[in-house]
């Protein structure tokens, strides 16, 4: 072997990833060599140099950042708005149980005819039509609320949604909106789902969805069996009201 | 690559949480290797590994599963490692761990500084050279993984590769920390 050609031969046995002192041609060339042996040398000493290197541990939490850069980011503007959402729709439920309380008494002590009365379902429904659609017209006057299917009720359309979830309702609905579960929960307030409160930890949001979901813990464990608790209060409500 | 990684895939493309968690705790300690490398800064580091999995699963859609995840996962690391290296390129030095060692005295020896003489040297590569010495020598990817990592043609990756080493030994020269060899004048 010549001179010319040993840097040559020394990458191709480093690209065999090889030591250069186990290559016989090499070390033949290198005994009569001190040029080339000096160059063996100073390979081996770089990739000794660079085989200690110090390989830094990544940090502990990387998953839960890279997963909290994929939850979509919402803006102050947004947030107001989601909360404006929270409380309008609270407020929705307020009306709605005080509707409940009202329309029963006036029953009792006007002869008001009760078509004029606004009817729950009406307000709820105004965008729908058609026999067994979601919130179809039922005059709610004098019914007991027991009695009332599900989709006739008057809540956020989310709620009717989550109702043919399989599982979760909060997830499902996060998976089919594209939201964050603490998004969900401000835009379903008080309903409870298996996963109940949302976990903030890791989230963009956290302390934002952790104040924002406190008032809102679970009641049951799926949102028929919560509204149903709430079907039940309401009598309860409406007798309060008169005494 | 294994099936493991490929129903991983699955699941954090059908929206699993828990896959994607996983995915990103398998091969965090590779890319964030390879971003350190490259970038010698930690925070940059673990800026442009957390940016290039957050890449990775938005995309995960694209990548071809017939083809091994890890060189996927490590080119879009590099990608974004190479941007960053070219955005520096155009503003103000900052103090950093450069800066710190040229200040050291040459000729030092012990194994602890030769290595640290390394990766200074690393540092003047050029980023395509480097990345290419990075994923053969720490990643021990093939010619052909990092020709389709880098998505050139595997002589120049091979020529890079070369390269660098070369420079390696030449900055190393120059800085004392290999000596000259005593015997002849030697060939370029």
């Amino acid at each position: 072997m010549q001179c010319e050609e040993f840097e040559d031969r020394l990458n191709a046995v480093l690209d065999k990833r090889k030591r250069p002192e186990t290559d016989a041609e090499l070390q033949l060339h290198c005994e009569t060599c001190p040029d080339c042996r000096h160059l063996a040398a100073t390979y081996g000493r770089l990739l000794d140099g660079f085989y200690a290197l110090a390989t830094p541990h990544p940090p502990s939490d990387m998953a839960m950042r890279v997963l909290a850069d994929l939850q979509p980011k919402v803006s102050p503007r947004r947030r107001w708005a989601v909360a404006a959402v929270a409380l309008t729709t609270g407020a929705l439920a307020t009306a709605a149980g005080l509707l409940f309380a009202v329309v029963p008494l006036l029953r009792s002590h006007s002869q008001v005819p009760s078509t004029v009365l606004p009817t729950l379902a009406t307000v709820a429904s105004s965008d729908q039509s058609g026999p067994g659609s979601r919130g179809a017209r039922i005059p709610l006057t004098g019914r007991s609320l027991e009695s009332l299917e599900l989709n006739q009720l008057p809540i956020v359309p989310e709620l009717l949604a989550l109702r043919t979830a399989d599982e979760d309702p909060y997830a499902g609905l996060a998976k089919e909106t594209g939201q964050s579960l603490a998004t969900v929960v401000l835009y379903v307030p008080g309903i409870g789902g298996s996963k109940g409160i949302v976990d903030a930890s890791g989230k963009d949001e956290p302390a934002w969805a952790a104040q924002m979901s406190e008032g809102l813990k679970p009641i049951t464990d799926s949102v028929a069996e919560t509204v149903n608790l709430l079907l039940r209060a309401l009598p309860t409500v409406v007798s309060d009201s008169r005494s | 690559m294994s099936d493991n990684v490929r129903e991983l895939v699955h699941q954090c493309l059908r929206g699993d949480q828990s896959a994607m968690v996983e995915l990103v705790s398998n091969f965090r300690g590779q890319v964030f290797g390879l971003c350190y490398r490259m970038l010698r800064h930690r925070q940059d580091a673990e800026d442009v590994t957390q940016e290039s999995f957050v890449r990775a699963l938005r995309s995960l859609g694209t990548w071809d599963q017939q083809r091994e995840f890890l060189p996927w996962l490590l080119a879009i690391a590099g990608n974004r490692c190479r941007t960053l290296l070219a955005i520096r390129m155009h503003q103000p030095a900052t103090s950093s761990l450069v800066e710190h060692l040229s200040d050291d005295a040459v000729g030092i020896r012990d194994a602890e500084n030769l290595a640290e003489e390394v990766d200074l040297a690393l540092s003047h590569l050029r980023a395509e050279y480097r990345q290419a010495f990075l994923l053969f020598h720490q990643h021990e990817m093939s010619y052909s993984q990092i020709s389709t990592t880098l998505d050139c043609p595997l002589g120049t990756v091979k020529t890079w590769v070369h390269r660098a080493r070369r420079e390696l030994i030449a900055r190393l020269k120059d800085r004392g920390v290999l000596q000259e060899s005593r015997h002849a004048v030697r060939r370029v």
